[in-house]
């Protein structure tokens, strides 16, 4: 009893993630199609000369600026890739000083669900060290787009890959409160499911490798050192997550094979 | 599979259907056609006991040994 309460509550964790999933996916497919979120360039411009759009997928960030200059009555476009898995450490000696402002909390709003937010500075602070930078490249129109499509394509391609994942996740415990523990369709579930794992950080890997030395190359900042190399490196929680559910799954081979003696033990 | 499981020709000599034997020795249906086809990886000395005692035989009328 308690633990098929323990089971359909899996199954409907997985159900809610199924859809959350599908609804990822269906957003993810349509800004693949879609492409970057580049406003109407012929927006009027009433209280404010600039703005940027930020789109980030999986840790790295696709930064759009438009800046209206006055003077020359004309419209400047600057794109941006700032792979947030590169950072630039400073030592405190030789760290850069920038200016800073205090925000004032009492007037200052922020709401999470609408999405608003509203920061008042109130004082100036000099001198501020900066100990961590994540460096921005400067990516032409045309670069950008494409950047971002592949990166969202990724996207669409992980949602569709979890998806999978967590289905066999629930036809395997579906499978375990409906028709009995050591079965052979519950062992063919959780090996897939096994294996997904276990090739999701080869997958990752590639994927990065694949992408990432088409848009930013290496560059060196003076007295700063790289914190983390480019492309994220090998997640290894996930290979060992898959080693370890591998295991299982062979043990659940065994456990088959034993019931199936037992079943047929007179 | 090398041994052969005779609980037919036992049930016919002792002219016992296998419904007959199934209550005599507390063993389901589907489980004493197991042991019948043949499809039975195991049998229990309990089970084998209570056959023996319904059909009034030796373990060694109902199994036999013979070489692939």
């Amino acid at each position: 009893m308690k633990s098929s309460i323990v089971t359909t509550s899996l199954i409907w964790i997985c159900n809610i993630a199924l859809l959350i999933l599908l609804l990822a996916l269906f957003l993810s497919g349509w800004y693949t199609i879609r492409g970057p979120l580049i406003p109407d360039i012929d927006r009027e411009f009433t209280s404010s000369t600039s703005f940027s759009i930020t789109n980030s997928v999986a840790g790295r960030h696709f930064i759009y600026q438009f800046v209206y200059d006055a003077d020359a009555d004309q419209r400047n476009e600057y794109h941006y890739y700032v792979p947030a898995n590169q950072i630039f450490r400073f030592k405190p000696d030789d760290a850069p000083y920038v200016d800073a402002s205090v925000m004032d909390p009492d007037l200052s709003e922020s709401e999470w669900f609408g999405l608003k937010s509203l920061n008042i500075y109130a004082g100036k602070e000099k001198g501020v060290p900066l100990l961590g930078v994540i460096p921005g490249y400067n990516l032409d129109r045309e670069n950008f787009v494409k950047a971002e499509r592949l990166h969202q394509l990724f996207m669409v391609l992980s949602f569709t890959f979890l998806l999978v994942l967590f289905w066999f996740l629930r036809r395997f415990l579906t499978g375990l409160r409906k028709a009995g523990f050591f079965t052979n369709s519950n062992a063919l579930n959780l090996r897939i499911t096994s294996w997904l794992v276990f090739s999701a950080p080869f997958l990752h890997y590639l994927w990065l490798w694949f992408i990432e030395p088409a848009i930013a190359e290496q560059i060196r900042i003076e007295g700063a050192s790289l914190a983390q190399m480019p492309g994220g490196g090998f997640r290894f929680e996930l290979l060992i997550a898959g080693l370890i559910l591998i295991l299982i799954a062979k043990a659940f081979d065994q456990g088959v094979k034993l019931q199936q003696e037992q079943d047929l033990t007179i | 599979m090398a041994i052969i499981v005779n609980l037919d020709v036992m049930l016919a000599k002792r002219k016992m259907s296998l419904t007959e034997l199934s209550e005599k020795v507390d063993v389901t249906l589907s489980n004493l056609s197991i042991l019948k086809t043949g499809k039975a990886k195991a049998i229990r000395f309990s089970t084998l006991e209570a056959i023996c005692e319904a059909l009034d035989c030796q373990p060694g009328d109902i199994l036999e040994y013979r070489e692939e």
